[in-house]
């Protein structure tokens, strides 16, 4: 598979956060979550990937080339959904499309319009009279109408509805059918890529904690439960985020099917949902590597 | 480029407008006032007007939109530019139209802008502007707009009394030419523009050195100066992070 | 084609995937040469991935129940009667397989079980 997107040992240095050589691939055709606690750095990963911000090292690849050398060319390919929409506050929607739309040779206006229209987008009024959601559907009917190929996301469905959610994965489907297009999509909200990623890469402390395809992380993880008596033993890097009550613990392991080997009946093992990895990894003794 | 000056100029239509509706009511209270005044004033009242929008463009959110799109860099500070000096050269050209209109059709107020107004002493009063908008931008990308609030009334000033010192040498150094026998210096000037001649005696010293030499020189240092500046800004804005 | 997802299901999508459209393949649901859906149309009407409907179409090709022909998509495979046979006889020997082991788990000998077999042969007349 060609990677539309290959970030490799990309290093971002601030005073109190350094992200630390992270590396994924995205291949054309698919979609990938990139879930991980507030903070982690995704926000991180996707300015640096549109040169809002400057990298220390590493290398950035979208579309085959690099995302600074051949910058316009790979920028005028994106279509780009930030959690706080940039535009004019006092100009209309409208004014907004034209002065965005003219930078864009692809640009589409029917599909524009098509797009205001299935989200019941009135295009005369200001910007600032929208709520929350109807600001995220106008920057996404922007990001979607110049026929980009790959569209990033960051957080564009913290705040809003389950139903606008559902919308939006039904437009990613859509996209989907393409396989020549990808999306980049990062959320704490995990729920909305259960279904429909295709990878999923967990960043946490800047770090990447893995990069897989989400079928593959879901069958080879589990929930742990069992009694305390097992916890007496080391048992190295087979339980992590333990949580300990009075009656048992609780954990997450990378390798369900060693436990099942070693403890058998003594544990009960569970398909993981991206949250449970999310939130047992993100306690004290989660740990960071693989 | 220009697409993104075009738009600058239309978002900020409005404080452009105001401006120029502004001076052609005033225009003839002013005139009636004292020429020199109503030449110089303008501008760099002009010039608040229209920096006030074109900073709060240059706050992160906006500049998110822009880095976000297909442009360079390079494209976006030289569009702020070519529109910052656009702006004031229309307000300034528009000013000397209705002077010329004043003069010729309300014979009320005669100031004789015609014989005052040369392209050196344009260019001498241009020039101090273009000298505040190369130091604004890059300021305000460095620091921020509430930085250049508080400093800007020290920059204008600086810019200023350089201005008045530049004047009040030209005038002195050639007094046998211009024939201004007054006393030197701001007090001088004040005097001058008191008089109604400061404009006068400036092109009479500019024309000392010949008509089109300084001129050139003139227009030269305009041009090295919004290089000069262009070249920081870039470069300050590519260092910028959002 | 009818496809029906479970979430709560032991078994992962695509394996559920596999087991309906092996099913329909066997019961002659589905007919020779039938083209299926191609993998991005099945993810989207589902509201699943692709790599899973990818996956699971993988697997079926692999087992030859489908062929995937590129540039034109998946289709049923040209089956024929031993290989539907054989196909058919193994599902039954899967579940067989299961309830011998779970027997041997639970300390059920193999006269029990036989028996158990006759009773619920006789039950379904």
């Amino acid at each position: 598979m060609d990677n539309i997107l290959e970030i490799d040992l990309l290093r971002k240095e601030y005073k109190n956060f350094t992200l630390n050589d992270v590396s994924f691939q995205l291949p054309y055709g698919y979609i990938m979550g990139l879930i991980g606690p507030n903070g982690a750095g995704k926000t991180t990963i996707i300015k640096l990937i549109m040169n809002l911000i400057r990298k220390n090292d590493g290398s950035i690849r979208v579309f085959g080339k690099d995302n600074l050398e051949d910058e316009i060319d790979v920028k005028s390919r994106i279509g780009f959904v930030y959690d706080t929409p940039p535009f004019y506050e006092h100009l209309t929607l409208a004014q907004n499309k034209s002065i965005v739309s003219q930078f864009y040779r692809e640009w589409d206006e029917e599909l524009f319009k098509n797009y205001t229209n299935d989200f019941e987008l009135d295009l005369r009024s200001k910007f600032k009279i929208l709520s929350r959601g109807m600001k995220m559907k106008f920057q996404l009917a922007m990001a979607l109408s110049h026929n980009a190929d790959l569209i990033i996301l960051d957080e564009p469905t913290s705040g809003l509805d389950p139903v606008f959610r559902r919308e939006l994965l039904n437009i990613f489907s859509g996209l989907m059918q393409n396989e020549k297009k990808s999306i980049l999509f990062s959320t704490h909200i995990t729920s909305d890529l259960e279904r429909i990623a295709d990878f999923v890469t967990f960043i946490k402390n800047g770090e990447v904690v893995f990069s897989d395809e989400k079928d593959s992380i879901l069958e080879s993880w589990g929930v742990i439960k069992g009694g305390n008596e097992l916890l007496e033993e080391d048992h190295g890097r087979l339980f992590r985020g333990i949580r300990k009550h009075e009656y048992g613990f609780e954990a997450l392991t990378s390798d369900a099917r060693e436990v099942a080997r070693r403890f058998k009946s003594n544990v009960t093992i569970e398909k993981p949902t991206l949250e449970d990895i999310m939130f047992f990894m993100t306690s004290n003794n989660g740990g960071s590597d693989v | 480029m220009f697409r993104l000056s075009l738009k600058d100029i239309k978002i900020n239509k409005i404080a452009f407008l105001i401006n120029l509706a502004f001076w052609t009511i005033l225009g003839p209270a002013w005139l009636s006032l004292n020429t020199d005044l109503y030449l110089m004033l303008p501008v760099f009242f002009g010039l608040f007007v229209v920096m006030i929008p074109m900073s709060t463009e240059l706050r992160d959110d906006i500049d998110i939109l822009y880095n976000s799109l297909p442009i360079k860099k390079r494209t976006i500070i030289i569009s702020r530019y070519i529109s910052s000096l656009v702006m004031i050269i229309l307000i300034y050209a528009w000013i000397i139209l209705i002077g010329f209109l004043m003069d010729k059709y309300l014979t009320l107020i005669q100031i004789g802008l015609a014989e005052k107004i040369s392209a050196g002493t344009i260019l001498l009063i241009i020039l101090p502007v273009v000298l505040i908008v190369s130091i604004y931008i890059p300021i305000v990308l460095r620091f921020g707009f509430t930085v250049f609030i508080t400093s800007g009334v020290i920059i204008f000033m600086g810019v200023f009394s350089g201005f008045i010192a530049g004047i009040s040498y030209m005038i002195s150094a050639s007094s046998p030419v211009t024939g201004y026998e007054g006393p030197g210096g701001l007090a001088g000037i004040i005097g001058m523009i008191k008089n109604n001649d400061l404009i006068h005696y400036l092109g009479k010293a500019i024309e000392a050195y010949g008509t089109w030499v300084p001129v050139i020189i003139i227009l030269f240092a305009i041009v090295l100066i919004v290089f000069v500046s262009i070249n920081i800004s870039i470069s300050i804005y590519r260092k910028k992070e959002l | 084609m009818k496809i029906i997802i479970s979430n709560s299901s032991e078994d992962p999508i695509y394996e559920q995937i596999i087991k309906q459209i092996k099913n329909q393949i066997i019961n002659d649901e589905l007919e020779e040469e039938e083209p299926l859906p191609s993998i991005r149309k099945l993810a989207r009407e589902l509201g699943i991935s692709v790599i899973t409907t990818k996956r699971a179409y993988e697997e079926l090709e692999k087992e030859g129940f489908i062929d995937t022909v590129g540039g034109k998509g998946s289709f049923v495979a040209g089956q024929n009667k031993e290989f539907l046979k054989e196909k058919k006889m193994k599902v039954v020997e899967d579940k067989l397989t299961e309830a011998v082991a779970e027997a041997r788990m639970l300390d059920i000998g193999y006269k029990e079980l036989k028996e158990m077999l006759s009773i619920l042969y006789e039950e379904e007349e």
